[in-house]
């Protein structure tokens, strides 16, 4: 009755298309690779076509950049901060946006070497998700120490100060702050916890959309492409911005101090 | 760190992929810091920092061009204040030389008057003269018509003397 599609369904780990010495090179890497050379060629022919009065290609540019910044500012609550986390806020959603939607060209995953598809959503790796969350984590916690100190740092986590001042004050008092130090101790689980949502929401979308993709297709190839593009299309912008304002928001927690945190 | 290892390389990962892919966004991060956002946002800024100095520049000009209408206004205001006071001291000159004038004139034709009174005044006793003259004549002739008697040139001019005499 259906028009059916068989397809491959994508297995968890990318493929492996060479290696260089010891070194793996996946499809989901050479996407990588791939995107980064379009990316560098954006990023010079950007910087060569600005002008003091912009073109289209730079208006839209400029009217892009300034709304990351906008979004970045509503998120931090500052707009200095925001300006600062701009080029890292806004690489890392132009980054995963872009590979998450370039695998949507038509065509392109066809392209093989060896029988293995050349080009696979770079998202669609956990080494790529894990290791930009963990990345994004470690620079939080580097920016947090930036900001409180290396003890003060520690002092988030390991709230012995506040043990101390709590039973000096009274029984109560110190039971309570033997609650505030357990919570501190879980802090750096949270901190654990951020970096596998982080990677794990990421990847975990963008490899559940290829697996449903491989099934949907196999059933309903007639009716499924085109409202399953433009959900995944929604999807793989969702999913970058989700990245990038949990990022901004792990960052401004980080470096806030607790009289901000409390007018805040 | 072994376990753990073991656990996420069940979904595939492998810590240099993993590093491979960081080095990777890193790469972009900085080619998209360096060569578009920075330059990006710097020219936006010096944009608004323009726009904002025009304005500011409208602005003054403005301000500055409304100081210089009003300055305008207040001189020409001034200036017709200027131009009203003279016209009126003018006015007042005009009207005193005009006074001064028919003052003048009133009396040169007063002295006109008297002078033409005189004259009259004179005329009037030469005629006088001229017309008892001719009265004593013909008084006389009718007289000596009427006598018919005819004097001499003598007698008739002590005549008309004598007469002459008791007119005075």
């Amino acid at each position: 009755m259906f028009f059916q599609v068989q397809s491959e369904q994508p297995g968890v780990q990318p493929e492996i298309i060479f290696s260089v010495g010891s070194l793996p090179v996946t499809n989901a890497m050479f996407m990588g690779m791939f995107m980064t050379v379009i990316f560098c060629l954006f990023a010079l022919y950007t910087r060569k076509s600005l002008r003091l009065v912009p073109s289209k290609f730079q208006t839209i540019i400029e009217m892009a950049f300034t709304g990351f910044a906008n979004l970045i500012e509503q998120i931090t609550g500052n707009r200095k901060a925001a300006v600062e986390l701009l080029p890292l806020i806004g690489a890392l959603f132009l980054f995963l946006g872009f590979g998450n939607l370039f695998a949507l060209l038509p065509g392109l995953t066809s392209i093989t070497y060896k029988g293995i598809s050349l080009f696979r959503t770079p998202t669609n790796d956990f080494n790529m998700t894990f290791s930009i969350a963990l990345a994004m984590v470690l620079l939080t916690q580097l920016a947090s120490m930036r900001a409180w100190g290396f003890f003060g740092h520690l002092g988030k986590y390991f709230k012995f100060k506040d043990l101390y001042y709590g039973f000096k004050k009274g029984i109560g008092a110190g039971f309570l702050s033997i609650i505030d130090f357990l919570i501190g101790l879980l802090d750096i689980v949270s901190e654990v916890a951020k970096v596998v949502s982080l990677s794990l929401r990421l990847f975990g979308n963008m490899y559940a959309g290829d697996v449903l993709a491989a099934i949907l297709l196999g059933a309903f190839a007639a009716i499924v492409p085109v409202p399953w593009l433009a959900m995944n299309l929604l999807v793989g912008i969702l999913q970058a911005m989700v990245f990038g304002s949990l990022t901004a928001a792990y960052y401004t927690l980080a470096i806030e101090k607790p009289e901000e945190a409390a007018t805040a | 760190m072994e376990y753990i290892l073991g656990i996420l390389g069940k979904i595939g990962f492998d810590w240099r992929m993993g590093l491979f892919n960081l080095i990777n966004f890193l790469v972009v991060f900085w080619l998209l810091k360096r060569f578009a956002f920075g330059p990006v946002m710097k020219m936006v800024d010096e944009r608004q920092q323009k726009a904002k100095d025009a304005i500011d520049n409208f602005t003054q000009a403005k301000t500055e061009l409304q100081m210089a209408e009003r300055k305008a206004q207040d001189l020409i205001d001034a200036s017709k204040v200027e131009a009203n006071k003279n016209i009126e001291q003018s006015h007042q000159k005009a009207k005193e030389a005009g006074e001064q004038m028919k003052e003048k004139a009133k009396k040169e034709i007063e002295l006109l008057i008297v002078q033409a009174k005189r004259n009259i005044d004179i005329d009037k006793k030469e005629m006088k003269e001229s017309l008892r003259k001719d009265t004593v004549e013909l008084i006389v002739l009718a007289v000596e018509k009427i006598m018919t008697e005819r004097l001499d040139e003598k007698k008739d001019l002590k005549m008309i003397q004598e007469i002459l005499a008791t007119l005075k």
